[in-house]
């Protein structure tokens, strides 16, 4: 190494200690500001993090992004390429040097042949000056501009930190729901009905539906079901008892009655066509089976002519269903194609009024033979096994009457598993005619509300014969001012608009049948959703009990007021009277009908007597809703009516 | 002879620049007060081989120092008052018809005031293009043409041109090829209220000072041959280098100033002006190679007159001191850094 080369060392050393300083500056710069950026983002981060709007993982990210994006902008910022002999120009600069150090470098790296003397003296003249350099001096490093704001942000990184956000737990609290109320008394009344289908010969079918019919029962007298909720239920049960409900059973009585008459035409098979003529199946299926272990016991016994008349009455028993069907679709194809033509005609020449109403006639034809061929498909699907079985007898009678008594047994069956269908569709019905009772009730005791609510309530303590209520205090509440306590119970929109009829606690007794309410006519919704008229002829005055004030008890226990179509002014009570004792003749026979009501209007319903009464009656009741004579939107209200005065166990 | 031997020779030889040149400055100062930039530029005008251009109002020195200049250098010096019917041949010479000692008459040119060292062309702006032209050839090319001779011209040869800024009617301002050939362009300024106490003083008392010839020619030749000497560091060279550049309006780095309102840039005869007196300046303060410090200080009379304006700048007012200082701010150092204040403070940029 030359001398100049050695010289020129310590230049460069402190060129590279001003460059490294420089470098230094610079990170420093780069990193504070980095820095503000990294606590920006942290503090976003912690900041959304305690306020849960971001992940744990998501804020980790956020962080190790802020601390990393710190580090690289230094590292970069350090090792960013600075100008050339930028730590003598540093140098240079600070210490007035006029590029004394820069150039000696820059001469210094020449070769020596291509120095000149001027080189050498320059490189000279920075020697001399070259140790009295400093670096530190030259370079300082000074405090960022962003060192202030870093500084807040940092404070306001641990500000966040130790913040603790509240957190708002709910309590778990207990989930209440808005329990549908159902009164007691139908509870119970549905419980009833209930025993009394388990008490039948159920099929598999009809108890899972008669259980989870009960389930729902006890779950609205355990008030767990609101009023959606329940709906929903009744709903889906009656679903259920509507599955497999074949198009029409009608349709299978109609073919059952068929068989029936052919069956009749022979002796031996007589008593068993009746039965399916009457719609007997379980008369059918004995005479089926008597007729089979004859033919097996006594079969040689038999007349033979006899025994041929069977064998052409069961043929064409089995037969006639298919015949019908034919038939059926035969007409249905002949009627498609008439009407296919007509379209065409119609199509192309144009087509009159009376063509038109002609093809729509058609059309609607061709729809009910659809219909009549569906239903008749559905029966006879259901009948094809008795039909196989029949006509096997009747093959088999001329050969084998055993294995014709056979056949008939098997027939037997079939009519025996035809009958449980029939019944367990019978119940179902049942089931589902008892639903849509409890569905109706429970919506028009929606639509009356709270107050005819507790008016059912205290006709149904009555009716068992409580009368807890007599003196009025818990009804006071109900009445209000021209409004006081309806005497009807059970009639839902009825209550409303209704004038003070008697007196607390009577009310009950005198509202049955009386006592219609005010206003003329009111529209209300039938069993089946159709609209009812119901006039109401009393001006709700109050009949027999105060003026309408309900409000305040009297303590005498009968009204102060009058209905206002009462004719004649009021009768003086002080008229004279005598007192006359009469005493009655014990005939042995009980009370009549009418004292038997009466008692049970004062009393309640849960004496033997009225049971008596009440099962003449509702019997007569029950025949005329089965013969149609009631009108489809009042057979609701008869059955409720008959359910709310029934009979109960006295308590 | 080893590095050291020739960095003390070299020494010493700067050393003797420094003192001719402040025996120089003090001779003039005797005569001229005040105008030290201006009397540092003529002489680095000089011992560059270059000419100035001296711009200023009458009245200010500008004949009497290039006068000073002269008498302190014991060189030949020449004035000329350009007029507006000055001829060329009135510069440069002419023939005559003259009798040799035969008795013949024969053909001889005479020279004219152009064969000098110093030569003062007072306003210079006055004259026809075609005189000028004729004076600005002579600068170039250092000698002259007279038919079939040429002349060449002794050296050191240095026109010191100058121009009066005021009354621009009836004057042919140099045209801009013809303005490059001045190495530079000086303000000469009005004095101070100092230096008018002292011109008054000198001036209006008794007779002045007498001036005496501190440096012989041969001294200004071995100092012109001296500064070509001096090494430019490569960052050095590059600085100026950017600098022209910048000075372009499409040049890189050029600013906005620059972009706006300049029509051209300096040739590269402005960068071998500036670097030049970069060194002269070095040598000026007894150092041995041109800093960037040098060659700012010698951009603005280097390039003032190189640099020409577009129609915008003019009717802005701008002047080309502005663009150049403009550049000179936005220019790093250093290449490839910044030119932020905290980074220029360190010497980064």
């Amino acid at each position: 190494m030359t001398t100049t080369a050695r010289d020129l060392r310590i230049i460069e050393h402190a060129a590279q200690r001003a460059e490294r300083r420089i470098r230094l500056g610079r990170a420093v710069a780069a990193g504070t500001k980095a820095l503000c950026g990294g606590l920006l983002l942290a503090a976003i981060a912690i900041a959304l993090r305690k306020t849960h709007m971001v992940t744990e993982a998501t804020a980790r990210v956020a962080l190790v992004a802020s601390v990393a994006q710190l580090v690289l902008v230094v590292v970069v910022a350090y090792l960013r390429a600075l100008p050339r002999r930028a730590g003598a120009v540093a140098l240079d600069r600070f210490h007035a040097l006029s590029d004394r150090l820069s150039s000696a470098l820059s001469f210094g790296e020449l070769p020596h042949d291509e120095r000149t003397a001027f080189m050498d003296a320059a490189i000279d003249d920075a020697l001399t000056v070259a140790e009295t350099v400093d670096p530190k001096k030259a370079v300082p490093i000074r405090a960022p501009r962003d060192l202030g704001a870093a500084g807040a942000l940092a404070l306001a990184v641990i500000a966040i930190c130790v913040f603790e956000v509240r957190e708002h737990v709910k309590l778990a609290s207990q989930k209440t729901i808005d329990a549908v109320d159902v009164t007691a008394d139908d509870l119970d009344a549905m419980r009833e009905f209930l025993r009394d289908m388990e008490q039948k010969q159920q099929s598999d079918e009809a108890k899972a539906a008669t259980q989870e019919f009960n389930q729902l029962i006890e779950d609205l007298a355990a008030k767990r079901l609101d009023r959606t909720e329940a709906f929903r239920k009744m709903q889906s049960l009656e679903d259920r008892l509507l599955e497999g409900r074949e198009a029409d059973a009608k349709a299978l009585e109609e073919a059952m009655q068929k068989i029936g008459d052919e069956m009749k035409k022979a002796e031996l098979t007589k008593p068993a066509g009746e039965a399916l003529d009457n719609k007997n199946l379980v008369d059918a299926e004995k005479q089926l089976r008597d007729l089979a272990k004859k033919l097996k016991e006594q079969g040689d016994k038999i007349d033979k002519a006899q025994l041929e008349k069977m064998r052409d009455a069961l043929k064409k028993a089995s037969e006639d269903q298919a015949k019908r069907q034919e038939s059926l679709a035969k007409r249905r194809e002949e009627l498609k194609q008439s009407l296919l033509q007509q379209r065409q005609k119609m199509g192309d020449a144009g087509a009159t009024e009376q063509e038109k109403s002609l093809l729509q006639k058609r059309e609607r034809e061709l729809d009910r033979l659809d219909r009549e061929q569906k239903q008749q498909e559905g029966a006879q699907r259901r009948l094809d096994r008795l039909d196989r079985d029949l006509a096997q007898a009747a093959e088999d009678l001329m050969k084998d009457l055993g294995a014709s008594a056979k056949d008939l047994e098997q027939g037997a069956e079939d009519i025996n598993r035809m009958a449980k269908d029939q019944m367990t569709q019978e119940e179902k019905e049942q089931l589902r005619q008892k639903l849509q009772e409890l569905r109706e009730m429970m919506r028009q005791q929606g639509q009356g509300g709270q107050q005819q609510m507790a008016r059912l309530r205290r006709f149904q303590q009555r009716a068992r014969g409580q009368s807890g209520q007599g003196d009025g205090q818990g009804q006071q509440g109900q009445g209000q001012d021209g409004q006081g306590q309806d005497g009807q119970q059970g009639q839902g929109q009825q209550g409303q608009g209704q004038q003070g009829q008697g007196q607390p606690g009577q009310g009950q007794g005198q509202g049955q049948g009386q006592g219609q309410g005010q206003g003329g006519e009111t529209w209300i919704l039938g069993a089946n959703g159709e609209k009812i008229l119901m006039i109401s002829s009393s001006k709700g005055q109050g009949r027999s009990g105060g003026p309408g004030q309900g409000n305040t008890p009297n303590p005498r226990g009968y009204g102060t007021g009058h209905d206002g179509n009462v004719q004649g002014g009021a009768t003086s009570q002080k008229m004279g009277t005598q007192d006359t004792q009469v005493a009655g003749n014990d005939t042995g026979q009980g009370g009549s009908r009418s004292e038997v009501i009466r008692g049970a209007a004062e009393k309640g319903f849960a004496s033997r007597g009225y049971q008596k009464v009440y099962r003449e009656y509702h019997t007569v009741a029950e025949e005329a809703l089965n013969k149609d004579e009631i009108p489809g939107g009042y057979r609701f209200y008869v059955r409720r009516y008959f359910q709310l005065i029934r009979p109960r166990e006295e308590q | 002879m080893t590095t050291h031997e020739n960095a003390a020779a070299v020494r010493a030889e700067v050393d003797q620049f420094r003192t001719h040149i402040d025996s120089l400055r003090t001779e003039i100062a005797k005569t001229i007060v005040g105008n030290r930039e201006v009397v540092d530029g003529v002489l680095t005008c000089m011992l560059a081989g270059g000419h100035a251009l001296l711009e200023g109002v009458p009245g200010l020195g500008k004949t009497m120092l290039v006068r000073t200049l002269g008498e302190t250098l014991s060189l030949a010096f020449s004035r000329v008052q350009f007029t507006p019917d000055l001829m060329p041949a009135d510069i440069l010479g002419t023939t005559v018809i003259d009798e040799t000692q035969q008795g013949h008459k024969a053909f001889e040119f005479r020279k004219g005031p152009v064969f000098t060292n110093i030569l003062l062309a007072d306003e210079i702006n006055r004259a026809t293009p075609k005189t000028q032209s004729a004076l600005l050839e002579a600068m170039q090319e250092h000698r002259v043409s007279v038919g079939k001779k040429t002349f060449i011209l002794e050296e050191p040869f240095v026109v010191l041109a100058t121009q009066n800024p005021l009354e621009m009617e009836g004057t042919y301002p140099l045209p801009e090829a013809q303005l490059d050939r001045f190495f530079f362009k000086l303000q000469v300024p009005f004095p101070s209220r100092d230096e008018l106490h002292e011109i008054l003083d000198r001036t209006t008392g008794e007779a002045m000072g007498e001036r005496e010839a501190v440096l012989r020619r041969e001294d200004i030749l071995a100092m012109q041959k001296l500064v070509r000497q001096v090494p430019v560091a490569r960052h050095v060279q590059d600085y100026a280098i950017r600098v022209l550049q910048a000075a372009h309006p499409d040049g890189p780095d050029a600013p906005d100033l620059a972009k706006r309102f300049v029509r051209f840039g300096p040739s590269p005869r402005g960068a071998q002006a500036v670097l030049l007196a970069a060194k002269i300046r070095a040598l000026f303060e007894g150092r041995f190679a041109a800093s960037i410090d040098d060659v700012r200080a010698s951009a603005l009379p280097a390039l003032r007159h190189r640099v020409l304006l577009n129609f915008e700048g003019e009717a802005e007012g701008i002047k080309t001191d502005q663009v150049l200082e403009s550049i000179l701010k936005a220019i790093p150092e250093t290449k490839g850094g910044s030119a932020r204040k905290e980074e220029r403070a360190i010497g980064v940029a």
